[in-house]
């Protein structure tokens, strides 16, 4: 058992090493050498074009079902229902907005990155590039992680003007909120700070998901099965850590006086 | 000249090169056989700086790969390879001119796009393959590949080339097309080649040296008539390939 737990352990620091290292290295690329705009709006499309439709219904649901939820919560309690722009505001800005954004890109374009960079790895082509003259991380690592860390927060912003959307559409249809009054709930109750703390959050989330998916693709061994095991695992492990890193950002923010 | 020397290589607890000493000369083809897994991959792989050994040293032109102060300086010693790779390793995003030009246009700034585009068809031709720049590389059969991957290896005048299993999954018949590539291509550019290989008919066609590795070292090197009729027991259990003598491969992995 301790064995185990040892190799585990020994296991556990040198991935940490090695993305340490992978990160280092993707940073010294970006001072360094020019990026080549191209792949980098190659990539850029591709995670923001890509993942607009998906993003889209998502974020519209959330922002419905939370006017919903929350509508006929305070009617409840209230007998009315109070507040429902200012608590979907609140949430979809600080929280669900740049999760579950993040959640889809973790989805579509972690998987996507880890599978693609894995296949190259299977079939030698990463050790191409290298006997080419070509450091992988910067000529594929580097767009890739650059557009996920500016696209992700732009399609965050762009989630969470949809999932408002989504509210007021219930807010206005099905709770028989006046326009107005939703609109002002929002206008009136949250500061800019809030919008700014969910976008802090997601560029962090875009790197953790860019950064899990360049590791893991980078890594993948043993063919066609290792391919299909990196892709579940940079999704898995993206997912997993959007999750826990967003209660110590948000605190950590919060105590910084950020929304 | 490329020289190993008392190069180890483990991964994990598998130890794959245990003490390899190897002398290659210039102008030479030198093949290398030996069975699967006993490590020619990883040999090769050490050889141009993708790998790093453990223990000794790997000198190319006097200068150790493995110590390389910087990246710019393991390039600099890459640009004197091409390496085919096994599978061919052709970068599927990209076409085939666009492959064969890669090494050029990384290896050798400022060459002009007219100029690149010469060289590739050139190249191509050279391989016999000529006007397939604008196709993508799944639409190619595995021996054009194959030649596409030897084109892209020798775009940018390499001194040395390096060749994991070039004929390894083709028929008898392509695979002889691509041993007399690598024989005209020797001719032609005066190159170095190290070409890995489990085809003898291959081997004893193109090479004018012969080693064989065996746990992790050379047992024995020789031009290809002395391994043909090698007292070794180990180098004549291999090039007859029977399952009988003193290399036992195991019918099962537990036993
Ligand atoms: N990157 C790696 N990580 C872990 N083990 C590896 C790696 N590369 C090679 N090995 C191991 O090293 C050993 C030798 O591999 P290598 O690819 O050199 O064999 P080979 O002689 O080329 O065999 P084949 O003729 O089948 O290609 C194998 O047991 C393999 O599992
Ligand atoms: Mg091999």
């Amino acid at each position: 058992m301790s064995e185990y737990l040892r190799e585990r352990y020994y296991e556990i620091v040198e991935t940490l090493g090695e993305v340490a290292i992978m990160v280092a290295d993707l940073f010294k690329s970006i001072l360094r050498y020019r990026v080549d705009l191209e792949l980098f709006f190659a990539q850029a499309s591709r995670i923001g074009v890509d993942s607009l439709p998906v993003v889209s219904i998502t974020s519209i649901f959330v922002g419905m079902v939370l006017a919903l939820q929350t509508g006929y919560s305070f009617q409840n309690v209230f007998n009315e229902p109070l507040y429902v722009g200012t608590v979907v505001g609140f949430s979809i800005l600080k929280e669900l907005g740049p999760v579950f954004t993040a959640i889809v890109v973790a989805g579509r374009i972690g998987a996507s990155i880890a599978a693609e960079l894995g296949t190259m790895k299977v079939t030698e082509q990463i050790d191409a590039l290298y006997t080419l003259g070509t450091n992988p991380v910067r000529y594929l690592g580097v767009p890739r992680f650059l557009a996920a860390f500016l696209m992700l927060p732009i399609l965050t912003i762009y989630a969470d003007g949809i999932g408002i959307f989504g509210g007021y559409l219930v807010a206005t249809a099905k709770l028989g909120i006046p326009a107005s009054t939703y609109w002002n709930d929002i206008l009136n109750n949250i500061d800019i700070d809030v919008v700014v703390h969910g976008v802090l959050k997601s560029f962090a989330f875009a790197a953790i998901v860019a950064t899990t998916a360049c590791y893991v693709g980078f890594k993948t061994s043993g063919g066609a099965e290792g391919v299909g095991q990196a892709t579940t695992q940079a999704v898995v492990v993206s997912m997993v850590a959007i999750l826990i890193s967003d209660y110590f950002l948000s605190a950590i923010l919060v105590a910084f006086g950020i929304g | 000249m490329i020289e190993l020397k008392d190069v180890c290589k483990s991964f994990g607890s598998r130890r794959v090169l245990r003490g390899m000493d190897l002398d290659i000369p210039d102008g030479q083809t030198i093949t290398i056989i030996g069975g699967s897994g006993t490590g020619k991959s990883v040999t090769l792989k050490i050889m141009v700086g993708l790998l790093k050994p453990e223990k000794g040293q790997v000198l190319v032109d006097g200068a150790d790969v493995a110590e390389a102060a910087s990246e710019e300086e393991l390039f600099e010693t890459q640009s004197k390879f091409g390496f085919l790779f096994q599978g061919a390793a052709l970068f599927d995003s990209l076409t085939v001119g666009e492959n064969v030009a890669f090494g050029i246009r990384n290896l050798k700034k400022d060459i002009p796009d007219s100029r690149v585009r010469k060289i590739v068809s050139e190249k191509l031709d050279l391989v016999g393959l000529s006007g397939v720049e604008s196709l993508k590389p799944a639409e190619l059969s595995g021996g054009m590949k194959k030649r596409v991957g030897l084109a892209r290896a020798i775009a940018h005048e390499p001194k040395y080339i390096v060749y994991d299993e070039p004929t390894t999954g083709l028929d008898p018949i392509t695979a002889d097309v691509i041993n007399e590539l690598i024989v005209d291509i020797q001719k032609k550019l005066n190159v170095t080649s190290i070409v890995v290989t489990h085809d003898m008919v291959s081997a004893y066609k193109i090479s004018n040296q012969i080693a064989m590795i065996y746990e992790g070292k050379i047992i024995s090197t020789g031009t290809p008539g002395e391994i043909k009729n090698s007292s070794n027991p180990y180098v004549r259990q291999f090039v007859t390939g029977s399952s009988q003598g003193p290399i036992k491969v195991k019918l099962r992995e537990w036993e």
